[in-house]
């Protein structure tokens, strides 16, 4: 279980797919794709999360961004709903984006977590796809 | 250590030294002493032959103890003997009991009389012993920093180093002194014969162990290296364990264990080591072995420690964590950045108790100061929607301060003080002022051009501070204000205040109504609290605010004054403006949730010295935005380390054992304090930035080395904390370390340093805005209580484990520490910077 002194041991671990399947997102919107209420004891990995931009559905635009930080759409989980100050993020810059799995997000403070997926632009719509995955250990 | 005995190494060893017929000899290191002047015992005799035979197994036990920590130290076995019973391994000795020390035995002859066996034979076998035991012991001292047997002549005054080897005629003979034999020579030489072959023995042995000792490459199955130049302690001691011996090449390997990479290799033929780190684009040249040998770089140097390794801390792991570079988009702290913001590097908005604000659409400018190099940046700002909007009362515009960020009242101001203030008359015939007559109760407004003013009439008037006005803008619809105020001098039971609300060009509209006075009860200098007032706010532009000391004796401060709206979310369309270009957010806020705004920007050019920030607020009007931090951070690309492919998760790993230590640490002194445990928890389960630093200091009990605190005080230096210089040099306990050298503080050598300035050295460092998602250093139970809007601590001392997990804004805002730069990771996987 735990080799090391610690405080926790966990029964069981919960794997929680994220599954976002293509869709419409307007300019300037964005959607809470899952809600995650985390309790005392229990313990949020955010493993992966995958973003794919399916297509531009407004062909022909030069896109405006509101959050040039975040190009020109995200995909993060959130303590919060500022879209700015994701606790892992993955903006689309080429054809898939991927948060690193080889460092994980990891949660252990009670509160309700988002992932949040958002198009990032006011005149750009967007066909996208989220997919990741949580360890709910608790 | 020196070539004694160099030739015993040809001796067939025995496995076992026999206790043979060994009696315990005095702890004083003395031999039951000889009177020659008194009838010849043979008792006697044979008590020193026995005697000499337990010092032999002592020696004995010197030799397994040194092979033992030669097995702890290089993981390897050597020889040792067996022992047929136990025996202290610290040989007693007593300079007058030796005769030579060139390990020769003067043994009897036919000529010699009985007291010849003592002085002569007893005496050098009594100087073998030692000598053979101090060789060991110097051998090990020379070597081991923490050796296993003490030396009987450290000042080496008595026994020499001597290189001559004799075998003493030793004859393995078990033979006793005994008076129902032969009074002849072989009485007395056959037992000593013995005991020389015994110290032959052993001298065979210990030259096996110096061997071992002059050159553990040849047998070890781990190293402990450490790279260090100039004194600075470049790589901390590192295991390097054998995974490869083709009879030539013996290669001993580190974490991260990358292919070709990380090694000491020993060459056995050439003897040579040479270090290959984990990037080979520049060469060790194979060194000559040698417990300290050249490194890579000019004056670098490669230190074999012989010492058992210890357990590994944060800091230990923060620098192996840095010895792999990932690939993907590296994010790096800059020093341009605003710690906190109610202070002169803020323009515009309006100053709120704490922090900087835009209470409404607007721009604020940030001015931050340093160098930044061309490329790309991540501007990120820690800020907070608050619909509590609370102004300091220092922050009116009547140019009146007070204690504690307040505006305190004039009172008995004299002629020659009236400065560009609203002032009253109070008692007495009136005064003059400005040519005009005020009566008692008249109001007048000072100004600048002329301070004093006469009396009028008999009974002398005075004068005290009216008014003090306030400027603000806030989201039109309705507000609550409430007033935070106290007396600071004189006696009062009540104040008589008003407060009026005017919008430009409009009617001035009371809100703070002085009909009834308000009672001050209770002692000067305890705030009191307005009971809240209603308010509409017709438009988002400047109002004016002014409060009026309408009544009531002492001196009248104003605290605080606080606007309140029940709006709950904001949006906020933010255009930053940064070194030369602007960037875009657009994001929502809720009431008093902590967030972190964030821009990047693209800069061909270097921007050095003073470098702003400009933030235009352009919608939505609605619920204020306090500004708290601000960071700047640069945007790069890492350059992998080569063959790293199967090491991506390295950085990760060596947080997780960094995390590890400290939960080790911190545990150990919950146990230590036992019941006598501190709380850092405030009022029940509350939690505060003071409570974070309190809390830090206890997970520094056995963690010495987890946080990173900037600028040191010159008196601050505390035991067993580790220092790194930050400027030229400083001088501590009369040494001289210059930039980037870093030291331990040590409580002999006091608490003050000169000079320079240092930091003290961590792997965690305060989290700043630009940290959201970096792994933070969080105690167990901490969270964030959406109904009080603050962080509470569920658990108090016992359970509040060091844990590691994702910094979340809120996080920012109670000081809590993030892993430092080192164990970052890129934040998404097969992205690059364009070049």
């Amino acid at each position: 279980m735990n080799g090391f002194i610690t405080t926790r041991r966990y029964a069981r671990v919960l794997d929680l797919p994220i599954s976002f399947p293509q869709t419409e997102l307007r300019a300037g919107k964005a959607i809470v794709i899952t809600q995650l209420p985390l309790a005392l004891h229990q313990r949020l990995e955010l493993r992966a999360l995958t973003l794919v931009v399916n297509a531009i559905l407004t062909p022909g635009v030069v896109p405006i961004y509101l959050n040039t930080a975040l190009s020109i759409c995200s995909v993060g989980l959130y303590q919060g709903t500022m879209l700015t100050g994701p606790l892992a993020y993955t903006a689309f810059t080429e054809m898939t984006s991927i948060t690193n799995p080889f460092s994980p997000c990891i949660i252990e403070t009670p509160g309700t977590y988002n992932v949040i997926i958002s198009n990032n632009t006011s005149n750009t719509d967007l066909s996208l796809t989220a997919t990741g995955a949580i360890k709910l250990y608790y | 250590m020196n070539n004694q005995l160099e030739s015993a190494l040809v001796i067939a060893l025995r496995e076992t030294i026999k206790w043979e017929s060994a009696v315990e000899a005095s702890a004083s290191g003395t031999l039951t002493p000889v009177v020659p002047a008194l009838p010849f015992d043979a008792v006697t005799y044979q008590a020193r032959d026995r005697q000499l035979a337990y010092r032999d197994l002592i020696v004995s036990a010197a030799v397994v103890e040194v092979a033992v920590q030669v097995g702890d130290v290089w993981n390897y076995s050597t020889l040792k003997p067996t022992l047929q019973g136990p025996a202290p391994f610290s040989l007693p000795f007593v300079g007058t009991e030796a005769g030579t020390y060139s390990s020769q035995i003067r043994h009897v002859l036919n000529t010699s009389i009985p007291y010849d066996a003592a002085r002569y034979a007893d005496a050098d076998l009594y100087g073998r012993d030692a000598l053979i035991y101090e060789v060991l012991a110097r051998a090990c001292s020379s070597t081991f920093t923490d050796p296993s047997i003490p030396q009987i002549d450290s000042a080496g005054t008595l026994i020499p180093s001597t290189s001559i080897w004799s075998l003493g005629e030793g004859y393995a003979a078990k033979a006793d002194i005994n008076t129902a034999l032969p009074l002849d020579r072989d009485l007395f030489k056959n037992p000593d014969r013995n005991l020389a072959d015994r110290d032959n023995q052993l001298a065979g042995y210990v030259a096996q162990l110096a061997q071992a000792l002059k050159n553990p490459f040849e047998n070890a199955l781990r190293l402990y290296i450490q790279v260090e130049a100039y004194g600075t302690v470049q790589r901390e001691p590192d295991i390097y364990a054998l995974t490869r011996d083709d009879g030539t090449h013996r290669v001993f390997q580190t974490e991260p264990a990358l292919a070709g990479a990380n090694q000491i290799i020993y060459n056995s033929q050439a003897h040579t080591l040479q270090w290959i780190r984990e990037r080979v684009d520049e060469v060790h040249v194979p060194q000559i072995y040698a417990m300290e040998i050249s490194g890579i770089e000019f004056g670098q140097t490669i230190t074999t420690l012989a010492a058992v390794p210890e357990g590994k801390d944060a800091q230990y792991w923060r620098g192996k964590a840095d010895q792999l570079e990932p690939n993907g988009i590296k994010v790096a702290d800059t020093d341009v950045e605003l710690l906190t913001t109610n202070n002169s590097a803020t323009s515009g908005g309006y100053m709120q108790y704490g922090s900087a604000s835009l209470t409404v659409p607007g721009a604020i400018s940030f001015t931050m100061n340093g160098s930044l190099p061309p490329g790309d940046y991540r501007v990120s700002v820690l800020v907070k929607p608050n619909h509590t909007v609370e102004i300091a009362g220092a922050q009116n515009v009547s140019n009146t301060s007070g204690t504690l960020g307040g505006a305190t009242f004039d009172i008995d101001v004299p002629s020659g003080s009236i400065s560009l203030k609203t002032y009253l008359v109070e008692d007495g015939d009136g005064i003059v002022y400005n040519g005009s007559l005020y009566l008692p109760g008249d109001v007048f407004a000072g100004t600048n051009a002329l301070a004093t003013y006469t009396q009028y009439g008999i009974v002398t008037s005075t004068v005290r501070q009216y008014a003090i006005n306030f400027l603000l803008a806030l989201p039109e619809g309705p507000w609550n204000v409430r007033l935070e105020y106290t007396n600071l001098s004189g006696t009062t039971d009540s104040f008589s205040i008003k407060g009026v609300y005017t919008a430009a060009g409009a009617e001035a509209v009371p809100v703070i109504q002085d009909i009834a006075p308000l009672p001050f009860t209770t002692t000067n200098g305890n705030i009191v609290i307005t009971p809240g007032a209603s308010m509409d706010v017709a438009n988002t532009g400047p109002f004016s605010f002014p409060i009026y000391w309408t009544g009531g004796d002492g001196q009248f401060h104003v605290r605080k004054l606080i606007f309140e709206s029940d709006t709950t979310v904001g949006r906020y369309a933010l255009t930053g403006t940064f070194a030369g270009s602007t960037a875009q957010a657009d994001v929502t806020g809720n009431d008093k949730i902590t967030g972190v705004v964030r821009w990047q920007y693209s800069s061909a050019g270097s921007s050095v010295g003073t470098i702003p920030l400009i933030i235009d607020y352009t919608e939505e009007p609605a619920l204020p935005l306090q500004f708290q931090q601000v960071q700047v951070q640069t945007l790069s690309n890492f350059l992998p380390t080569p063959l790293s492919q199967n090491f991506q998760g390295w950085r990760q790993e060596c947080l997780e054992r960094a995390e590890r230590s400290i939960a080790q640490g911190y545990q150990m002194a919950v146990d230590a304090y036992g019941t006598d445990l501190p709380s850092f928890r405030t009022s029940g389960s509350g939690w505060s930035p003071d409570a974070t630093e309190e809390w830090m200091s206890f997970v520094e009990v056995y963690n010495p080395r987890v946080r990173e605190v900037p600028a040191i005080a010159t008196d601050g230096i505390a035991d067993g904390y580790q220092y790194q210089v930050d400027t030229p040099y400083v001088i501590y306990a009369g040494t001289v370390f210059t930039a980037g050298q870093k030291f331990y503080g040590v409580a002999s050598s006091g608490t003050s340093y000169s000079s320079g300035t240092v930091h003290q050295v961590g792997a965690f460092i305060k989290s700043q805005p630009g940290h959201v998602g970096r792994p933070a250093l969080v105690p167990y139970g901490l969270y964030f209580d959406g109904t009080d809007y603050a962080a509470k601590a569920y658990y108090d001392t016992p359970f509040s484990t060091p844990t590691v997990m994702a910094c979340q804004p809120w996080m920012i805002e109670y000081g809590l520490y993030v892993a430092q730069q080192e164990f970052w990771m890129p934040e998404t996987i097969g992205l690059t910077l364009p070049a």
